[in-house]
């Protein structure tokens, strides 16, 4: 099963877990689906009123930006990890 | 998701790093992680949070990344040195708590672009430097229902 790793400030939404395995293989777009249908308060937190990913939220499958594979089209297999990455900016 | 009144807090060694980095990097805003321990008191719903180490972090914004401003006004880290601190917190049994970065001649209020890229349940230390010396900081931590920062304590320990 792909493991989802959760970035600590969304760790609150999955019950405290560092980690969550998703009984799914295929797109991106579906392994996520299958997260927030466990634990549907990230929706507002990875996609916005759209529908589509927030712009601030990085999606790496072992490792590789989805941006410069097949964004959320990309297949994910069992054993690989997903993870999620805010990005963290500010200024003045 | 977290609705009693949070606390940061900070020794003045660790306070001396964060605004030496600070005055380092002036004019250039400076930005790290914090990492440290969380206690939840259940009777009062209160966290305390204790920041134990800081991990500064080379400011990676460019100026064509949004708006036209450059370090001088903005900072941020790239996806794997987020990465990174989160496995430094977990080989170390620690919590990432939050990030600092510095206001360089400006007050340590949040402005508009800190918002936009803030994220729940993090603190977020802002140290103004002015003139090359350090000046008031603050740690916020963003209010979800209101969409804007709030502020939270900072205590600094001897």
């Amino acid at each position: 099963m792909p493991k989802v790793l959760i970035p600590t400030p969304l760790r609150p939404y999955v019950d405290n877990q560092d980690e969550v395995s998703i009984d799914k293989e295929g797109p991106i777009s579906d392994v996520l689906a299958s997260l927030i249908s466990q634990y549907p308060s990230l929706q507002n937190h990875l996609y916005d009123g759209e529908g589509s990913l927030r712009g601030f939220i990085n999606v790496y499958v072992n490792d590789e930006d989805i941006r410069y594979q097949d964004g959320e089209k990309t297949i994910v297999n069992a054993n690989q990890d997903v993870s999620i990455v805010p990005s963290i900016a500010g200024g003045i | 998701m977290h609705s009693g009144l949070t606390m940061i807090t900070i020794s003045q060694t660790l306070l001396s790093e964060l605004q030496a980095h600070g005055v380092r990097e002036f004019p250039h805003e400076c930005c790290g992680a914090m990492l440290g321990e969380q206690t939840l008191n259940s009777e009062t719903g209160d966290l305390t949070k204790q920041i134990i180490e800081l991990i500064p972090i080379d400011n990676h914004w460019t100026v064509s990344d949004d708006d036209g401003f450059d370090k001088r006004r903005r900072f941020a880290i790239r996806p794997e040195d987020y990465q990174a601190v989160e496995k430094a917190a977990k080989a170390k049994n620690l919590t990432l708590l939050g990030f600092y970065h510095s206001h360089p001649d400006h007050p340590a209020i949040p402005s508009a672009t800190d918002l936009k890229f803030a994220w729940p349940n993090f603190s977020y230390i802002i140290q103004s430097i002015i003139t090359k010396v350090p000046a008031e900081i603050h740690s916020y931590v963003l209010d979800l229902d209101a969409g804007q920062f709030k502020p939270e304590g900072l205590e600094i320990y001897a």
